[in-house]
């Protein structure tokens, strides 16, 4: 495991709980014990976390969006975090590093809120080219969606 | 509770984390199913292990108290042959890594497409703490144990982690005994007097070699004057930078664990191999060389260098050092040694990178003209045993640069299609029993 997940991790528990004027350590109890309210907080600051960390990566990520459970108050401990990612070109180096991003941050996640199996995985990232974002087709119909409109959290 | 004690809580909560190594090479594998046609029933069979075996080993201790320590044996795939794979010795093993690591044998196998499938088998012990006598009936006591699934045309082990030669040997005893019958071909990696290849010892830092040059004539670069960098000089890295320094480049760095070493005009690896030889651990250390500096471990991979070859630990080339490497070509000799961070970002700059599936298979292929040499009771000269491997490798990087030239894909992605969709193919063929 590597220091950076760790540091997401930790970042977006410190953000949700400074959203409440919680101590960490009450924060943390509150997701161990299901809080609706504060596992979508902790998914979206987990979210923010995760838009500064892929900005560091250069022009490869363009635009993140978040949507879903994480920008309501319905998400559960098994919930996953939606996510739209824009990039300039879908290589395969990218889906790979996002596929050990996901399964980095699952196993961080439930060894802080102690929990087995669930979520199988707690990113939905859907990435999305120039292309799809102009045209808002295949995935990219998703960033006009009226319902769960997508929150854009990065802009390179 | 202060506010340093509650962010070392939850740091205590999460550190050390462990990725769960066959949820990884799942994940890995549905990364290749968005890249094939495979039909979803065999993609059900090429997730899931043929076999599982957990097996709980008595050992009698020199002071005549006895210990029991879990092995395992897992054989993913035999629909191109029969299984193959190492076993190790090692506190950290669990039936997890080792189904991940059986899984990853079948894609290495058919990847330089040699009749094999994928195992794997290991014992969660500490070899450290085992006098001699004591090692060597834990491995006949688990040997005997997992000796219904083993064999010369069922699954054959090989060293990997804390086992060497001494212990396929007593595999091999131990089988024979049990068998009534001469069964060589149950192992590889014997010792020459027990059946084991010429070349064997050479063979992955031969491959290495033989992928160096193959990449780099496809690039157009010539061998002749190439500056190289090796991180690691054990066998596999002093073995490729000797072969690579007889065509000619130019090894201008060179590490280990004890230090890394710059010598702009190349170093005379004679003299470095030499010193080696003899030094305490044979290690780098205390090397006197013309005109070398001694640099840091990141300074000798942010070199300014044609060839690149990680061959030393896993993790080597991470996000915070990959922006700095300057290597067209990395050729990865260790299993595993750029993260998918680096990764990321090493595409991003257009480096080609000879992934550890392909690079380091001179190994596994030497083994197979082990096994070869033990059915025909026929053994080779060492001479012939290159030219084999170089032509199994040289033919395995030219199909997975094709493929990936055709798909616009990296090596890496190719060679792990390449290797999937073989197996895939053999289980299409063979159909589903009954």
């Amino acid at each position: 495991m590597k220091a950076p997940i760790e540091q997401l991790m930790e970042g977006a528990l410190d953000r949700c709980a400074r959203l409440y004027s919680l101590p960490v350590l009450e924060a943390l109890k509150r997701l161990e014990d299901g809080s609706r309210d504060m596992h979508s907080a902790f998914r979206y600051a987990l979210a923010k976390e995760l838009s500064q960390y892929l900005a560091t990566f250069g022009n490869v990520f363009v635009e993140m969006h978040v949507y879903g459970s994480s920008i309501g108050q319905t998400a559960n401990p098994a919930s996953d975090i939606d996510v739209l990612l824009v990039v300039e070109h879908e290589r395969d180096e990218i889906i790979r590093f996002l596929k050990w991003l996901d399964l980095s941050l699952t196993a961080c996640y439930r060894q802080l809120v102690g929990l087995k199996r669930e979520p199988k995985s707690l990113l939905d990232i859907h990435l999305i080219n120039r292309n799809e974002q102009t045209e808002r087709v295949g995935p990219g119909a998703l960033l006009s969606g009226l319902h769960t409109r997508p929150i854009c959290l990065m802009r390179s | 509770m202060t506010v340093h004690d509650t962010a070392r809580v939850v740091a205590q909560r999460i550190q050390n984390t462990e990725i769960n190594p066959y949820e990884m090479m799942l994940q890995q594998l549905d990364m290749v199913h968005e890249y094939t046609n495979i039909p979803e029933g065999i993609w059900r069979i090429l997730r899931t292990p043929e076999r599982a075996l957990e097996v709980n080993v008595p050992v009698v201790r020199d002071d005549g108290s006895i210990d029991v320590f879990t092995g395992y044996r897992v054989q993913h795939s035999s629909a191109r042959g029969p299984c193959k794979g190492g076993i190790r010795f090692h506190p950290g093993v669990t039936v997890d890594e080792v189904k991940a690591l059986a899984g990853w044998m079948a894609w290495k196998c058919a990847v330089v497409n040699i009749p094999y499938g994928g195992g794997k088998g290991g014992i969660c012990c500490d070899p450290t703490s085992f006098t001699p006598g004591e090692l060597e009936r834990l491995t006949r006591s688990y040997a005997s144990m997992i000796y219904p699934l083993i064999g010369a045309k069922r699954d054959i082990p090989a060293p990997d982690v804390n086992t060497n030669a001494q212990v396929m040997n007593w595999i091999v005893d131990t089988a024979q005994v049990l068998s009534g019958e001469s069964t060589p071909g149950i192992v590889t990696g014997k010792s020459i007097e027990m059946g084991g290849a010429h070349g064997r010892h050479e063979a992955t830092g031969r491959g290495v070699m033989f992928a160096t040059l193959g990449v780099l004539q496809r690039l157009g670069i010539e061998i002749e004057g190439a500056r190289i960098a090796v991180q690691g000089f054990g066998n596999v890295g002093s073995i490729a930078a000797r072969l690579l320094h007889e065509h000619g480049a130019s090894i201008i760095g060179i590490s280990d664990v004890s230090g890394a070493y710059h010598c702009p005009v190349g170093f005379d690896l004679a003299r470095v191999l030499s010193y080696v030889e003899t030094s305490p651990g044979r290690l780098l250390a205390g090397l006197q060389h013309p005109g070398v500096e001694e640099i840091t471990n990141d300074e000798l991979l942010a070199m300014d260098v044609d060839v690149l070859i990680p061959a030393a630990l896993e993790a080597q080339i991470t996000a915070s050092n990959a922006s700095n490497i300057r290597a067209r070509v990395i050729v990865e000799g260790a299993n595993g040694p750029t993260t998918p961070e680096a990764d990321l970002i090493l595409g991003e700059k257009g480096s080609v990178i000879v992934p550890d599936i392909l690079a380091n298979a001179g190994g596994v292929v030497c083994s197979y003209f082990e096994w070869v040499q033990n059915i025909q009771c026929f053994p080779w000269e060492e001479k012939e045993t290159n030219q084999r491997l170089g032509q199994i490798l040289q033919r395995s990087l030219r199909e997975v640069w094709s493929m990936a030239e055709e798909r616009g894909i990296s090596l890496r992605l190719a060679a792990f299609i390449l290797g999937v969709e073989r197996v895939a193919t053999a289980i299409q063929l063979r159909g589903v029993f009954p």
